[in-house]
């Protein structure tokens, strides 16, 4: 875009004089962020208002939608898989993602120990997160397989009885939330890891001068420091059961019993399977406002963890 | 790593410190294990016969080994297929996502203007909003574009900057000292030149991170492709390999081949750029913070 | 010049004739069969439809049926819709009644389709006010099929006609064995069948689980003997184990096929994988009878249907007749390909159904019992069937295994059903 050419046309935005610095610098600013604006309006917002519009219709993708009113609001009151569902992702949160924090964060810790290869183990944990989720769940469906497993094999050979796993309604959650530590805890064991190696090393010096036991280092020093990063992750942890959907398609249809019906998954059942685009609207529409809730928390709590906020208000 | 912490170092110390890390080597191995036993099975039951995989106990050793499973497992769906539409969409994804999010990231980093914080804050948010709750309007969106089982839906999106690299790529270009910038605009460089010919060399590592997690995220997903692709010709890796599962019963031993395939290409990918994966976690962990 | 002008436009108009013909004898069909099918039969049925007419056919195929409707819906809502389909019972009733499918009634007249040759059970699924949209070709008519090794093994006789529901719990008694005494069994006598647990209800009492298939306005499946007979199913698998719960079964798809199970209770479309299973001999018996002692059976089936949107209706009825119409050569091949069970009567007679070479022996006249008694599977076939699918599936696996009784689960079922049907326009 060289100024030279633009001279010549009669409405020169780019003319000097035509803006002050702040001005040019403004608009410079919003051509740089336009696509993020237009993509957000056309994805994002757009989306947006269509689905708040149907979740007032009802619409089987072929006729013409229908106005209903608060109708489809109105039955999901009744709806009993759609509790069952809010009930299924919301257990499985709370019990996969203090899990996954667990399970990361020993490991951190063992790491940030003065051990050898630090990179080497960093790159072992972390491979399952690379993987596929269609493959991941076919290869623990057949882990799982309660005759042929190698997990029921692994507990018979120590004289202990089958468990049917993934059919059994009450152990089919415990099942996915095992899969998905495997998967996944090597992502929040780097991010841990880093947190720990953030960690000023005068702060334990001064602990070990007041005779600290490596146990009250950890209490006092080591997780404190660390519960801003820890709560962000219980936070998009949260959010993110709210995604789950290939382990339910793949593994186990919903079942045994609705028992791993996640959200997503119904979502997609009644949209894509029964075609009830105007119900299936309304449902989302409520778990949105579940997630924008869950959203204003953290921003709420920034104070406690937000470091890019200050920035943003410092300029640069 | 964790240096020195100033401890006086007795022998009883010097003891206690040798067993502990006895304990914590041996815990690590095992944790390692753990995470091999998973692929360990897949291979195992890859090169296995139909017969043997019916067994119990399950037996971990191949006999006789069943090469022939994998060309058996590629070729009973088009694989080759999905392989070459999976690689066409992710590449361009990739690109976009890249491209698009540099731009938008540089805007945020370099620029004064009304409204900043509050846009920026939006693109934090959106980050919290999973595209699940979007597949209806979007699927009718793209359906009124007459998008719908084209590759369309799943690359066009990425022109239009994510808000995760938006995010991370701004946080790396805001530690990129402005006085190089000064000195470009004195030599007359305009804003896009400062962009392409200042920031972004020196952005490598974050671009890469960027990129290297766009690839994943595109070549796992399934819902997406799942709804936006409906013929067989257009399927990804992912949604074949389900497919796959669909249409046969019990055929585990080639199910397994065929999953071990699918693992393959990411794990290739994440051992040839594991430092930016690390890197790239490492960033967004400092995001948390 | 005059000359030159009309030279012109009658070449213009051959040109433009030739363009029209060419596009007019182009359609799109659509379906839903697995590889060897496709390759077994749609392809010699296309090059000898379009050897025969001249019509070229565009062929797309998706193996799930799940993904075929939903691509069916989105194409039918996009306006692209392929110009014949193939959809099941309900999902014909559900496109129908939006418009989505071309009425037949006109062409069936004009080009004398003998309608009595069609079961009428059959052809009233895809009649709506008297409006045919439909072609049925196959019925989904089950039958027990039993290896007759395990039935010889056992001494067993082999089952007859009218056996009734008891018989059949002791032959499957007589047939599950516990081969190493862990107490779990490693033979059953029957593979799980529990999702046409319908079937059994219908035998027992006579009716479907809806008082009106198209219109349903009152659950019937609170019954004592409906109840009873969803017990029964239960009973099969948790009180008796000669059916497998889903930890026997182990991810295994079919246990007849895999010699783990002495009967299955499925139709037509298993005898190709029965016959390609190893060590598998078996027979065909019809179902049992229940209570009303009147054989019945399934009457589900699938259709070939023209889009509304058709832009070439002529030259998709002509597919369409030529898969489905009696007489039509295009039913032939998919006769001779033996699969499936077919609902025009010239064929049921016919040898190459009834003694087929490739299956010499083989009672296939099981597939034509209970045709006294046809009910859908799809029950209603009202769109409200989806959302009844879910909820029986919900309640019913507590009985699978043995968490409910069958009456509890029907209490259930019962009252939100109940609210499905007070506001079954939700279901539209």
């Amino acid at each position: 875009m060289s100024e030279t050419v633009y001279r010549k046309k009669r409405f020169n935005l780019f003319r000097p004089g035509t803006w002050s610095a702040s001005q040019a610098e403004a608009v410079s600013g919003y051509l740089f962020i336009s696509p993020w604006i237009i993509g957000f309006i056309i994805f994002v917002v757009g989306p947006m208002i269509g689905l708040a519009w149907l979740s007032f219709h009802r619409w089987d993708l072929i006729g013409d939608p229908r106005f209903v009113g608060w109708r489809n609001y109105e039955r999901l009151f009744s709806d009993k898989l759609f509790r069952k569902s809010l009930e299924v992702t919301i257990l499985y949160g709370l019990g996969r993602v203090p899990l996954g924090v667990i399970v990361a964060l020993a490991t951190a810790i063992l790491l940030n120990q003065k051990i050898k290869f630090v990179g080497f183990w960093r790159v072992i944990y972390y491979l399952p997160v690379v993987l596929p989720p269609v493959a991941v769940s076919l290869v623990w469906t057949w882990i799982y397989n309660p005759r042929y497993g190698v997990l029921n094999g692994f507990l018979n050979g120590l004289g202990l009885p089958s468990v049917s796993w993934l059919d059994d309604p009450n152990l089919v959650l415990p099942s996915l939330m095992i899969m998905a530590v495997w998967g996944a805890a090597g992502r929040n064991m780097i991010i841990y890891l880093a947190g720990l190696q953030g960690i000023s090393k005068d702060l334990y010096a001064a602990a070990d001068i007041d005779g600290a036991t490596p146990w009250t280092r950890f209490w006092r020093i080591t997780l404190p420091l660390l519960t801003p990063v820890i709560f962000f992750n219980v936070v998009t942890g949260m959010i993110d059961t709210f995604k789950l959907f290939t382990q339910a398609y793949v593994m186990t249809e919903g079942g045994p019993q609705n028992q791993s019906l996640f959200f997503t998954y119904y979502l997609w059942r009644t949209a894509f399977q029964e075609y009830r685009m105007g119900y299936a609207s309304a449902m989302t529409m409520v778990v949105m406002v579940i997630i924008i809730i869950l959203t204003l928390i953290v921003f709420r709590s920034s104070k406690a963890w937000v470091f890019y906020e200050a920035e943003v208000k410092d300029g640069k | 790593m964790a240096t020195s912490v100033g401890r006086r170092k007795t022998p009883n110390y010097q003891l206690r410190r040798t067993l502990s890390h006895t304990a914590i080597y041996l815990v690590l191995v095992l944790g390692a294990i753990l995470v091999f036993v998973p692929f360990a099975w897949t291979i195992s039951t890859s090169l296995k016969t139909e017969a043997q995989t019916l067994k119990s106990p399950p037996e971990w050793i191949p006999n006789p080994v069943q090469w022939q499973n994998y060309p058996d497992a590629l070729t009973a769906r088009p694989f080759g297929r999905y392989y070459k539409n999976t690689f066409i969409i992710t590449i361009l994804s990739v690109i976009g996502q890249v491209l698009s999010s540099a731009v938008v990231a540089y805007g945020f980093a370099r620029f004064r203007f009304p409204g900043r914080n509050l846009l920026f804050i939006i693109v934090l948010t959106t980050l919290m909003i999973p595209f699940q709750m979007l597949i209806i309007p979007r699927f009718i969106l793209f359906k009124e574009l007459g998008w719908l089982d084209t590759f369309l839906p799943l690359i066009v999106p990425n022109f239009f900057g994510g808000a995760f690299s938006i995010f991370l790529l701004r946080q790396y270009f805001m530690t990129v000292p402005l006085e190089l910038d000064e000195a470009a605009k004195i030599d007359g460089a305009n804003a896009f030149q400062r962009f392409w010919s200042i920031m972004l060399p020196l952005a490598r590592p974050a671009l890469g991170a960027v990129a290297v997690f766009e690839f994943m995220s595109t070549w796992q997903d399934f819902l997406g492709p799942l709804i936006y692709l409906s013929s067989d010709r257009n399927y990804t890796v992912s949604v074949g390999l389900a497919a796959f599962r669909n249409d046969y019963f019990t055929a585990w031993h080639l199910f397994m081949a065929a999953a071990a395939v699918a693992m393959l290409v990411p794990l290739v990918v994440f051992f040839i750029a594991q430092k930016y994966f690390i890197s790239g976690v490492t960033l967004t962990g400092a995001g948390g913070k | 010049m005059k000359k030159q002008t009309i030279l012109y436009s009658l070449a213009a108009a051959m040109v433009l004739g030739l363009f029209t013909m060419v596009s007019a004898q182009e359609i799109k069909w659509f379906m839903r069969w697995d590889n060897a099918r496709v390759e077994a039969v749609a392809n010699p049925v296309m090059e000898a439809f379009t050897a025969e007419t001249g019509i070229d056919v565009e062929f797309e195929n998706i193996g799930s049926s799940s993904d075929y409707y939903t691509k069916l819906t989105t194409t039918i809502a996009g306006g692209t819709a392929p110009d014949v389909f193939y959809p099941a019972t309900h999902v014909a009733y559900r496109l129908a009644s939006k418009g989505a499918m071309l009425t037949l009634n006109d062409l069936i007249e004009r080009d004398g389709i003998d309608l009595a040759q069609y079961e009428p059970a059959i052809l009233d699924l895809y009649t709506i006010d008297g409006n045919i949209h439909c072609l049925p070709i196959d019925t989904a008519a089950l039958v027990v099929f039993y290896n007759t090794d395990m039935f010889d093994a056992a001494g067993l006789a082999y089952p007859e006609a009218g056996w009734t529901w008891d018989d059949f719990l002791e032959t499957a008694q007589a047939l599950t064995i516990d081969e190493n005494d862990d107490g779990r069994n490693d033979q059953f006598g029957v593979d799980n069948f529990r999702n046409y647990w319908p079937m059994v209800v219908w035998s027992n009492t006579g009716q479907g689980l809806f008082d009106d298939i198209r219109n349903p306005t009152e659950f019937l499946g609170d019954s004592d003997d409906a109840v009873a007979s969803v017990q029964f199913v239960g009973d099969l698998i948790t009180k008796y184990n000669v059916m497998p719960t889903d930890e026997d079964r182990a991810d295994i798809s079919d246990l007849f096929a895999a010699s783990k199970a002495a009967m299955q209770v499925v139709g037509h479309w298993r005898v190709p994988r029965y016959m390609a299973a190893e060590g598998v001999n078996f027979d065909l018996a019809p179902l049992p009878v229940g209570k009303t002692g009147v054989p019945v059976n399934r009457a589900d089936g699938s259709c070939f249907g023209i889009s509304a949107k058709s832009k070439n209706p002529e030259a998709a009825w002509e597919l369409v007749k030529y898969l489905a119409a009696p007489g039509a050569l295009g039913v032939d091949i998919l006769l001779d390909r033996q699969q499936m069970t077919p609902v025009i009567s010239d064929f049921k007679t016919d040898d190459r159904f009834l003694n087929p070479e490739i299956l010499p022996g083989v009672n296939k006249a099981a597939f034509l019992a209970g045709t006294e008694s046809l009910n859908s599977m799809y029950d209603p076939i009202h769109p409200m069937y989806s959302a009844f699918d879910s909820l029986w599936k919900q309640e019913l696996g507590q009985v699978w295994n043995g968490d409910a009784t069958a009456e509890e689960a029907m209490v259930l079922i019962s009252t939100q059903v109940a609210d499905i049907l007070a506001n079954i326009e939700d279901y539209e």
